[in-house]
């Protein structure tokens, strides 16, 4: 199974049916059937935004589908060689580096840092995304990027 | 999940196959990429995504207006740095 870093921006449109980005990134795990990167800070990233999506059936549906999701080992496959305290230290270098050439927020920076760790740990098979900016800061920092629109 | 080179492998296949049986869980690597999962006998396989999302994709399917992602309306609000260039 390919593994990918997926955004919560993508995890988020895979997961929720209504999502605006929902029919290209199912599209696109039908096509590669990938496992994705699972940990502390996408976790809570995706939750929260689940957890308030929740005030209807298609909220409800998203997160029942996340939780199925996260029982398993491999579909989301949690990532123990990323570390808060570690991604945050890398990201802040990586900001150092490129911060006034994207405008990327700083969680769009985290995210980066921690797909370029697991690159040169172990390889990663791309960087999934529907955010423009970070698509743009994410080539710079040398991902495999694929951008999703409508 | 207990990670493994698949040298390990090779070399301890009893030893893993006994601590599988006791319910630990490998992730077997080689050259640094995963290759592959040993799992007790007991416990089932992790189901496929169209198993995972068979609900979500069948209401997908439904035509409908769809929303606005919330992740990237949330870093547009934060992305003040931007709003200034």
């Amino acid at each position: 199974m390919p593994l990918v870093y997926a955004d919560t921006s993508a995890l988020f449109a895979f997961f929720h049916p209504k999502d605006q980005f929902s029919n290209a990134l199912t599209e696109a795990v039908r096509e590669l059937s990938p496992d994705f990167v699972y940990w502390s800070y996408i976790r809570f990233e995706l939750r929260h935004n689940l957890r308030q999506s929740r005030f209807d059936s298609y909220g409800e549906l998203a997160w029942s589908a996340l939780r199925a999701a996260e029982r398993t080992q491999a579909r989301l496959r949690w990532e123990s060689n990323l570390k808060c305290d570690s991604v945050i230290e890398a990201a802040d270098e990586f900001s150092g580096h490129i911060a006034k050439q994207f405008s990327a927020g700083c969680g769009d920076f985290l995210h980066i840092s921690a797909a370029r760790r697991l690159l040169h740990l172990s390889g990663i098979n791309g960087f999934w995304t529907c955010d423009a900016e970070q698509a743009k800061a994410a080539k710079a920092a040398g991902l495999d990027v694929r951008l999703f629109t409508r | 999940m207990t990670e493994v080179t698949s040298k390990m492998l090779h070399e301890k296949t009893g030893q893993l196959l006994d601590r599988a049986c006791q319910g630990e869980r490998f992730r077997v690597v080689r050259n640094g990429q995963t290759e592959a999962f040993l799992i007790p006998a007991t416990e089932a396989v992790d189901p496929e995504w169209p198993q995972i999302m068979s609900e979500v994709w069948k209401v997908q399917k439904k035509s409908g207006p769809k929303r606005p992602n919330p992740v990237l309306r949330e870093r547009k609000v934060r992305n003040y740095a931007a709003r200034l260039r």
